[in-house]
């Protein structure tokens, strides 16, 4: 039953399963072993194309074949057992009680994460369908979030991307931000205070990207972005602690740049989606279950065929036991971890459309509060140096956070979220004394770790379906920009899934077919 | 081996949109069609906008390709969007329980709060900045007053005219002060005060619509020119807004008071007072003398 490929006939990129609305338009499908099925009067004959890059020309011709993924499984319940459950004679405060009798069983949409991507995307989808219009499960493994990377975040909400949707993007999540108070509140629920600290991001570029930087804030203003540029001599005079020596360009965000706390912004998310009606489940993902699907022919397109759609998820509870929830739609949101559970639905482990996996694994970054009583005021923003550090005030009493991306060859091991001192002392305290004389003399107080969900590809998101798996959304891969693009994302995910297609910010280019054609959208100067 | 496809694969894939997929970067996207524009001598915008367009990624079949599209009358009546979710949300508008009423008439009044106050383009066009954001404030129970003028420019109460505001656009006419105290400014609101090239004077004593937003939002406009601002009474302001006015540098006096939400008002003044050496911050007492016993008050 889950060996069967696509032969014989074409996958077609407009025909999708019966549950969406036809007139999407999804990005180019059809490659597959296809034999032509109909002839057409007139048709031109077979030519070889010319202008198809050569490596993905021979993967054109492979099937697409879905690998056996889970095995059907009926969790079994004792037949006594649930009828005294049913009839109460059990005590109703039984997990286990709790569990078989209200354990939902399907529903529309299952999101898996409950980080600030799954709690966004659920408000968004159950504002648009009122109450009982659409039933949105959250399956989060960690309801405590130890280890979740929204709330190990530095929170910070800038516009100086190179990418015009990052940038509208994150002009999107300032204006949720400020309206956050009124949109998240409820009867019985006060909306979260995000504590927005508009303190702007400045990036300082040497001469190699100080070209770079002219560009980026000419797309950046053109789309409504306050920033402004300034020379070594200017910005000394702004930030008189600031050591000029090798900045060619600086870029200051005025206005809706800065940080805030992503702890608040998840709560009142996920509060509010829980008022509308989201359940949140306590389970991990486990596996997935397909379903030979019959996808109906389009006259003068194409015929009909079957291929293996997603139909189950199989999740596992605290207490080990395996259940399954029924879906019409997955989304994809678990952070770092979403490779992997990508893997459990046959991506990057079939042939074909499901060859490449899904890039996000985990990645280690470290972040370092220390006091410095001679450091800079209360104009310090986040400055992200030339060499990729950057720290921000923490508070008002003299205390400051700093980090670095590290370079390739010095990853840290994602086992745990141990701090390793040493990349501060090395790495990070040199370059921030450097760009300022007053953190010659600071105390390490502390320090934590988070992962990023990067992407490998193209430290870009992955936003979309899946070529194969239609009902498979993905949001996820922002590798360490997310919590300020959150909100956009949740709103386009919603209008992808009810309207068919992105309304507000176009999001096309961050689809997974990028991937598969190989095809990588670039950001210059990232985090 | 042989390569088939279908007619229409064939077709997608040929079309140039195929490969304009989504690169970013000049070196890995195809040169083909831009330099076909390039002979054939057109300007540098026109190859440009070409550029633009490749650019955009369309993964649409054009229509012709699909024998759907049958010319009825019907087809006056359909559209590409399913407004079936936006019939049941007109139709589930308002909740019918006391607090969905009260939610839907507050929305309600918020809304028009705000469109009342939205900026307005062709204003600003004709009038030019200044005298817009003159009409703006005036026509909504402001003051104003410019450069080379003595008073102040204010509505009348009893008529609807404001004398002395000028209705077309005039050069000689700049911004010197803006009294915006006890108005309901929203944040979209300040948005109508943008491009005054030199205002000096700012007051929103008593606005209970100003937070820590719409101080990014006048620090960021007017850093490089305003020199009074007052913000006494604003209840929604914290120290976090107050920090922000870190970036006018030219900010010589700084009226506070009445900010209940302000934890640390004290050592927030300080510090601002520690970064921009003109200013003087005034509603602020650091030292409760009367927490001081005798000995310490007398020395």
């Amino acid at each position: 039953m889950f060996k069967r490929a696509i032969t014989g006939v074409q996958l077609k990129p407009w025909l999708k399963s019966k549950y969406l609305v036809q007139s999407l338009s999804f990005p180019v499908r059809s490659f597959c072993n296809s034999q032509k099925k109909y002839s057409n009067k007139g048709d031109e004959s077979d030519k070889p194309l010319s202008n198809v890059v050569p490596d993905f020309q021979s993967e054109l011709f492979e099937e697409t074949r879905c690998p056996p993924l889970t095995q059907p499984l009926k969790p079994f319940l004792h037949p006594i057992k649930r009828s005294f459950d049913y009839l109460g004679i059990t005590g109703r405060n039984d997990p286990q009680t709790h569990n078989n009798l209200y354990f939902p069983r399907h529903c529309d949409i299952v999101i898996i994460g409950g980080g600030i991507m799954g709690c966004s995307i659920a408000y968004w989808l159950k504002q648009r369908g009122h109450d009982n219009g659409l039933r949105v499960i959250v399956v989060e493994r960690d309801p405590n979030y130890t280890r979740a990377s929204t709330v190990l975040s530095v929170g910070g909400l800038r516009q100086q991307f190179s990418l015009p949707e990052n940038i509208q993007m994150s002009l999107f999540g300032a204006e949720f931000l400020r309206n956050a108070k009124r949109l998240l509140s409820g009867e019985n629920l006060e909306g979260p205070d995000v504590q927005f600290h508009p303190y702007g991001y400045l990036f300082l570029a040497t001469q190699k990207g100080a070209d770079q930087l002219m560009e980026n804030h000419k797309l950046q203003t053109s789309l409504g972005a306050k920033i402004k540029l300034f020379s070594p001599y200017k910005l000394k005079e702004k930030f008189p602690w600031i050591n000029t020596d090798g900045v060619e360009l600086a870029s200051f965000g005025q206005e809706n740049e800065g940080w805030f706390d992503p702890w608040a912004l998840l709560n009142g998310f996920r509060n509010k989606a829980i008022e509308l009606g989201v359940e949140f489940v306590k389970a991990d993902t486990v596996g997935f279950e397909t379903e030979d699907t019959l996808v109906h022919s389009k006259p003068g397109v194409g015929e009909s065929f079957n291929y293996n759609k997603l139909k189950r998820v199989h999740v596992r509870l605290t207490n080990g036991e395996v259940r399954t929830i029924d879906f019409s739609l997955c989304v994809m949101a678990a952070g770092a971890q979403s490779g992997e559970v990508s893997k459990l639905a046959g991506i990057g482990i079939g042939t074909g459309l499901l060859r490449k996996a899904l890039p996000v694994e985990p990645r280690k970054r470290y972040v370092y509060c220390f006091h410095a009583p001679d450091g800079p005021g209360l104009d310090c923003p986040l400055t992200v140096d030339t060499t990729g550090s950057y720290f921000r005030r923490e508070g008002l009493g003299g205390h400051y956070i700093a980090g670095k991306s590290p370079t390739a060859n010095e990853e840290p091991g994602i086992a745990n979220l141990d701090v390793d001192y040493t990349f501060f002392d090395q790495q990070v305290w040199p370059e921030i004394a450097q760009r300022v004389p007053g953190f010659e003399n600071i105390k390490l107080k502390s320090a934590w770790s988070g992962y990023y969900d990067y992407n490998t590809f193209d430290q870009n998101a992955v936003i979309g379906s899946h070529p194969y798996h239609g009902n498979l959304m993905f949001a996820t891969g922002f590798s360490g920009h997310g919590i300020q693009h959150a909100p956009a994302v949740g709103k386009a995910i919603m209008e992808l899934v009810v309207d068919g297609r992105f309304i507000d910010i176009d999001l096309k280019r961050f689809g997974f077919e990028r991937i598969l054609t190989n095809h990588p959208v670039f950001e210059q100067n990232i985090v | 081996m042989a390569m088939s496809y279908s007619r229409l694969t064939q077709l997608r894939l040929s079309l140039k949109h195929f490969r304009r997929s989504c690169t970013s970067t000049s070196n890995t996207r195809p040169t083909a069609g831009i330099s076909q524009i390039a002979k054939l001598g057109n300007d540098k915008a026109e190859v440009e906008k070409k550029k633009e367009e490749e650019d955009r990624v369309t993964y649409e079949l054009p229509k012709a390709m699909y024998a759907e599209n049958k010319k009825t009358v019907f087809q006056l009546f359909s559209s590409q969007k399913n407004y079936a979710i936006e019939v049941i949300s007109v139709l589930n508008a308002i909740e019918f329980s006391p607090y969905g009423v009260k939610k839907a008439w507050s929305d309600w009044k918020e809304d028009k709060l705000v469109r009342s106050q939205l900026y307005v383009k062709e204003r600003a066009e004709f009038l030019g900045p200044e005298i817009a954001t003159g009409h703006f404030i005036c026509f909504r129970g402001g003051k104003v007053r410019f450069y080379g003028h003595k008073d102040w420019i204010v509505e009348d109460p009893d008529s609807d005219i404001i004398p002395n505001l000028p209705r077309f656009y005039l050069e000689s006419y700049k911004m010197e002060a803006v009294d915006c105290s006890k108005m309901t400014l929203v944040y979209e609101g300040l948005e109508n005060m943008k491009n005054m090239e030199k205002l000096k004077w700012l007051s929103l004593e008593s606005c209970p619509r100003i937070d820590d937003w719409c101080l990014d939002r006048i620090s960021g406009e007017f850093c490089d020119t305003l020199e009074y601002l007052d913000i006494r009474n604003c209840p929604l302001v914290t120290d976090k807004g107050i920090a922000s006015l870190s970036k006018m540098k030219k900010l010589k006096t700084l009226l506070v008071g009445g900010h209940p939400e302000a934890k640390n008002l004290e050592l927030v003044c300080l510090m601002l007072e520690d970064v921009l050496p003109e200013l003087t911050i005034r509603g602020i007492l650091y030292c409760d003398e009367s927490l001081l016993t005798n000995d310490e008050a007398h020395e």
